[in-house]
């Protein structure tokens, strides 16, 4: 049985699996169900969004995936390792602010390393590295609060990438920036992404964002939080801006628009 | 390249990281009027002290016995040719040695306290108990507890910098443990408690404990004149109390003025050492 749930967990397809999870908030000793009964499987190197309306756990969803809660029931793993704890294996970007204020930029970018007892020398190195990377070599000895939002975010992408994790979550890390700097960021990360070919779990409420990154697009219902439908994106890469005039694009916006409306319609209700 | 292109247009977000450093001059410019301000309330106050001492002024407060600006410069002058060093060099000694000592155990007990519920269990009633004494009322005990004078003064000035740092520093703490952001960063980031604690709590903590150490600070002086009471011979305090028993009464103020002097200096100092270890703070009053 060990043996088989072993072989189950570490082929190519269930790089990440969620099996059956349950999750439940208790709020005035009344158990609230978060999450009922969520599955879903991504390939290693793949894209996914998870699009929702607020409400639906996609924050929670994306929480377990990082060990930061853990579900009542069912199981989350990643690359054939059961999620327990938050760890460098997993690297997380935040929404905004999440640079650590007393770090510099370079500090901050290197503390995950740091914390993996690696030498400064082999540190200063793979930072500068990375720095270069996202164009912010300038920058390093600056603190946070003397930076940018999207400079912040993308600090953040590094700082989480530099570990060589397994996986990249990313909690609407471009919804607190204005429109022109989003549409850099994303063609940043889409770089990042081809070039590293890391596997990426991204929330987000925009669904442009979110065609125009993923592979596929993970919709969630509403009360309690479940998933709706997963829509495979089939629009050519490599994109960019451009890509939103293509008509399979439109198509596929229409389709997630109308999944979204009738979820917020039920919150309404 | 993409990555080229962000790095220029990035140019434009980045608000300049390096401290502009002005010379003296410039500095003496830019803050003259707030500084020609401060100097006219001064001098202000003082005029004011003198006339109401001049007319003896006697309604409510009665300012016949006060003595003059005149007559406590005349006194301090006199101090100062009647060898101050040993006055000073005593006090500074207990003031120094009771704010050292109350910032390094308000601080550890504080971070041990504000951290963790069983240690605060245990720890924070029996202090919340101690912490309304007032420090005159612990002159008899710390006569009868402590083997002499001086360490008995040393734990009078202890008491008033100890509570400030020790319930600041809870409070930081716990302030710290609030943010759930930073904690998640660092522990997405592969940080176990014991480097979560060194790297994330203890500098987020850090503002608030400097503001303990800056009240700590002004606290031991305001102990001062208390615990040298029972002084035998020296201190500025003494010298303060020393003059009321005898009824001199201008170096009886010029006590209080030196205190208050060196009481609002070394606190500035305090600020000043703790604001060196938090350079990512820039704290800008204008916009509000």
């Amino acid at each position: 049985m060990v043996f088989d749930m072993d072989k189950k967990l570490k082929t190519e397809k269930n790089y990440v699996l969620v099996d059956n999870v349950i999750k439940t908030f208790k709020t005035n000793n009344k158990k609230k169900i978060i999450l009922s009964n969520v599955n879903f499987k991504i390939s290693k190197g793949e894209f996914t969004c998870i699009l929702g309306p607020s409400g639906c756990g996609k924050s929670t969803l994306l929480d377990l995936l990082a060990g930061f809660t853990k579900p009542d029931e069912g199981l989350i793993s990643v690359s054939g390792e059961v999620v327990r704890k938050p760890g460098p294996e997993r690297g997380f970007v935040f929404q905004k602010n999440s640079l650590i204020p007393w770090q510099t930029l370079e500090q901050n970018v290197g503390y995950g390393l740091k914390l993996l007892k690696i030498n400064s020398k082999n540190i200063e190195d793979k930072v500068t590295q990375y720095l270069k990377l996202v164009g912010l070599e300038k920058y390093r000895k600056a603190y946070p609060n003397q930076l940018s939002g999207g400079m912040q975010q993308r600090g953040s992408i590094i700082r989480a990438l530099i570990t060589n994790p397994k996986i990249i979550l990313m909690d609407e890390p471009f919804g607190a920036v204005d429109a022109q700097t989003r549409s850099l960021l994303q063609e940043m990360l889409l770089k990042i992404w081809r070039e590293f070919e890391t596997t990426v779990v991204f929330v987000t409420h925009d669904v442009d964002e979110a065609i125009l990154l993923a592979d596929r697009v993970i919709i969630m219902g509403v009360n309690p939080g479940h998933i709706r439908e997963i829509i495979p994106i089939n629009i050519p890469r490599p994109r960019s801006l451009d890509s939103s005039f293509l008509e399979e694009f439109q198509k596929v916006k229409i389709k997630i628009l109308n999944l979204i409306k009738e979820e917020t319609l039920k919150l309404m209700q | 390249m993409p990555s080229t292109n962000v790095s220029q247009s990035s140019d434009f977000y980045f608000k300049s990281y390096k401290k502009e450093r002005l010379m003296l001059w410039e500095l003496i410019r830019i803050n003259s009027n707030s500084f020609i301000r401060k100097l006219t309330s001064i001098i202000l106050f003082f005029v004011l002290w003198e006339f109401l001492c001049w007319i003896d002024f006697n309604f409510i407060i009665n300012f016949v016995f006060v003595p003059t600006p005149v007559e406590v410069i005349n006194a301090f002058v006199q101090f100062i040719n009647d060898s101050p060093w040993v006055h000073f060099k005593a006090s500074i000694f207990r003031v120094i040695g009771g704010f050292i000592s109350g910032s390094l155990l308000g601080i550890f007990i504080g971070l041990l306290i504000g951290s963790s519920k069983i240690l605060e269990d245990f720890l924070a009633t029996p202090l919340e108990l101690l912490r309304p004494i007032p420090a005159v009322a612990w002159i008899p005990l710390a006569i009868l507890m402590f083997p002499d004078a001086e360490s008995g003064m040393y734990y009078i000035t202890f008491v008033g910098a100890f509570y400030p740092i020790l319930i600041s520093t809870q409070k930081a703490v716990e302030n710290s443990l609030s943010d759930r952001l930073m904690i998640r960063v660092g522990q997405s980031l592969g940080a176990n408690s014991f480097q979560l604690f060194k790297d994330i709590i203890i500098p987020s903590s850090l503002p608030g404990i400097s503001a303990g150490l800056v009240i700590g600070m002004g606290n031991a002086w305001f102990c001062l004149v208390t615990a040298e009471i029972i002084a035998g011979r020296f201190g500025i305090g003494y010298k303060t109390w020393e003059s009321y028993v005898i009824s001199e009464y201008p170096p009886i103020v010029m006590g209080m003025v030196l205190i208050g002097l060196m009481g609002a200096f070394s606190s500035y100092i305090v600020l000043k050492i703790t604001e060196y270890f938090m350079p990512w703070r820039t704290i800008s009053k204008d916009g509000i």
